[in-house]
């Protein structure tokens, strides 16, 4: 019951009640992790599903975030690192030559949402850097975005350097001239047209 | 027909002489590369290809002086307002007295810019902003309506300022709000907060007879075109679609003559290959010239990555099937 009013509180985009049933489930006892997959995650997974039949779009997914934030924050001092980050590390910027970068921080801000440690490169990110920021921090998956046809050639080289490296990391490519016909082509592992789908296909490359 | 008649004519579904052709917003660097694959040195375009030459009346639509911080609270907007004066004379292009003179002995096709759209009107240029304005369309909802109203007003009176002198053929409002697979926001939000802001400018365009009026767009604006064209919009100007969910023809099928269209033809296509090209203009354009209310375009600007043979075949071939 505690944890179908928190994923509504998140839905409702209510970041007090959010943290005021968080705090009094975890007075009662409930083990953070429960609420973090039960509770945060488990709302979020609803705001993809959401999202995908479109009942929701931009403004209801950021405002469902913040308040999934606002309730992690109570529970990361009682969650170790991997804990708090169960789906695993997550190496995301847009492509070298390219400055776009609102699409990228959607994706993101809903990963960290559904469980992903997040490292944010920013933008205009050469191939090297992209695999030695996945190294240093473990990351299982690097995430490319790219907004301009003229620097699709960056996205295809970082997607051929990583996988020079040995193909320890998986890689997943989007953004607006990015098709599924193009990810296949250039060889990466994984493609999402939008935000909440990107978290699904980080999560299958995650688990492999 | 010169450009004007001609692009007129077309809109009104009428028999222009032929289809106009615009350029595709073609820079330097482009030309700079396309001699190192053939096109000869000092060659103009516009004299290899039939073309319409097209401009874009600009006016100042930012806040002046620009803003260190744009508003997030109502109490802010008066002040908002003042740096959104539509009678500022900054506003108009610069040489506007002989701009006037040119336009009136003109044949080539004029649109007037009212709008930048709802981000940019909000001051969004990067992610902070973006997710502060999304933020205040949930959390400061009148704020929002309050803000666009106030563009508006300065839309609509630059708008009113310009018909006054000089006549054009189109008014143009620019809207990026398409993400990948759907707008940014929901066409409910979208009437509430934008289109409802449009209508005092809409109304000044009625009054000055503008016939045609354009929503430009970009990415996948779909399900907003019902929205759009009951907000009293009558022209479609998709620009780097997404082609499953903007193809014209569809679109046509779907909403008839009440939507003019230009553009429509997948500029990926100019990056791949003749054949890729052939089947993108063979199978899109004569369907929507039966129809007519069709200016024929690449869906954005040639750039660099499109070979210059690549281009050619395009424009021979455009010429070749709109002329019949």
């Amino acid at each position: 019951m505690a944890m179908k009013e928190i994923v509504d509180a998140v839905l409702a985009f209510d970041q007090a009640e959010t943290i005021r049933l968080i705090e009094a489930t975890l007075d009662h006892g409930t083990a953070a992790t429960s609420v973090l997959q039960e509770g945060l995650i488990a709302a979020m997974d609803e705001v993809g599903r959401r999202y995908s039949e479109g009942l929701f779009f931009v403004p209801e997914m950021l405002m469902a975030a913040e308040a999934m934030k606002a309730g992690l924050g109570v529970l990361r001092p009682r969650l170790s690192a991997p804990e708090a980050t169960p789906g695993g590390t997550v190496v995301i910027g847009t492509v070298k030559g390219d400055q776009h970068d609102i699409g990228k921080n959607l994706v993101a801000m809903m990963l960290e949402c559904a469980g992903f440690k997040v490292i944010n490169l920013g933008v205009d990110v050469a191939p090297n850097r992209f695999l030695a920021m996945a190294k240093r921090h473990d990351a299982q998956v690097i995430a490319m975005s790219a907004l301009l046809t003229t620097t699709l050639p960056a996205m295809e080289a970082t997607v051929a350097r990583v996988k020079r490296d040995g193909g320890r990391f998986k890689t997943m490519v989007g953004g607006a001239p990015v098709t599924q016909i193009l990810a296949d082509k250039i060889g990466a592992d994984g493609y999402s047209p939008d935000a909440a789908g990107a978290i699904t296909i980080a999560r299958n490359l995650a688990s492999r | 027909m010169n450009s004007r008649e001609r692009f007129r004519e077309t809109m009104r579904y009428g028999k222009p002489d032929r289809v106009p052709y615009f350029e595709e917003g073609i820079r330097d660097e482009v030309l700079s590369r396309w001699r190192t694959q053939g096109l000869a040195p000092g060659a103009d375009l516009s004299r290899m290809f039939p073309s319409d030459q097209r401009e874009e009346l600009i006016v100042d639509l930012e806040p002046l002086p620009r803003p260190r911080r744009w508003p997030t609270s109502s109490r802010e907007l008066d002040a908002h307002r003042r740096r959104l004066d539509p009678d500022d004379p900054r506003r108009l292009p610069k040489g506007w007295a002989e701009s006037l003179r040119a336009w009136r002995e003109r044949a080539h096709v004029l649109m007037l810019r009212v709008h930048r759209g709802f981000f940019l009107s909000m001051g969004v240029a990067d992610w902070s902003r973006f997710s502060e304005v999304i933020r205040l369309l949930i959390t400061s909802p009148r704020f929002v309506r309050d803000a666009m109203a106030i563009q508006a007003d300065l839309a609509a009176g630059l708008a009113d300022r310009v018909l006054r002198e000089v006549e054009i053929e189109a008014a143009v409002f620019t809207e990026p709000i398409g993400g990948n697979d759907r707008p940014l926001i929901s066409p409910q939000m979208y009437e509430d907060f934008v289109l409802t802001s449009y209508e005092p400018v809409l109304a000044v365009l009625r009054r000055h007879r503008v016939e045609t009026i354009v929503f430009r767009t970009f990415a996948n604006s779909r399900i907003l075109i019902p929205s759009v064209l009951k907000g009293g919009f009558n022209c479609l100007w998709a620009c780097e679609v997404n082609v499953d969910a903007m193809d014209y023809r569809d679109i046509r099928r779907e909403f008839g003559r009440d939507l003019r269209l230009i553009g429509g033809i997948d500029l990926d296509a100019l990056r791949r290959d003749k054949e890729a090209i052939r089947r993108e203009i063979e199978e899109k354009v004569p369907p929507l010239l039966a129809e007519g209310g069709y200016v024929p375009l690449a869906d954005g600007r040639v750039r660099e990555d499109v070979p210059f043979e690549n281009y050619v075949y395009y424009r021979q071939l455009l010429e070749r099937v709109t002329r019949g």
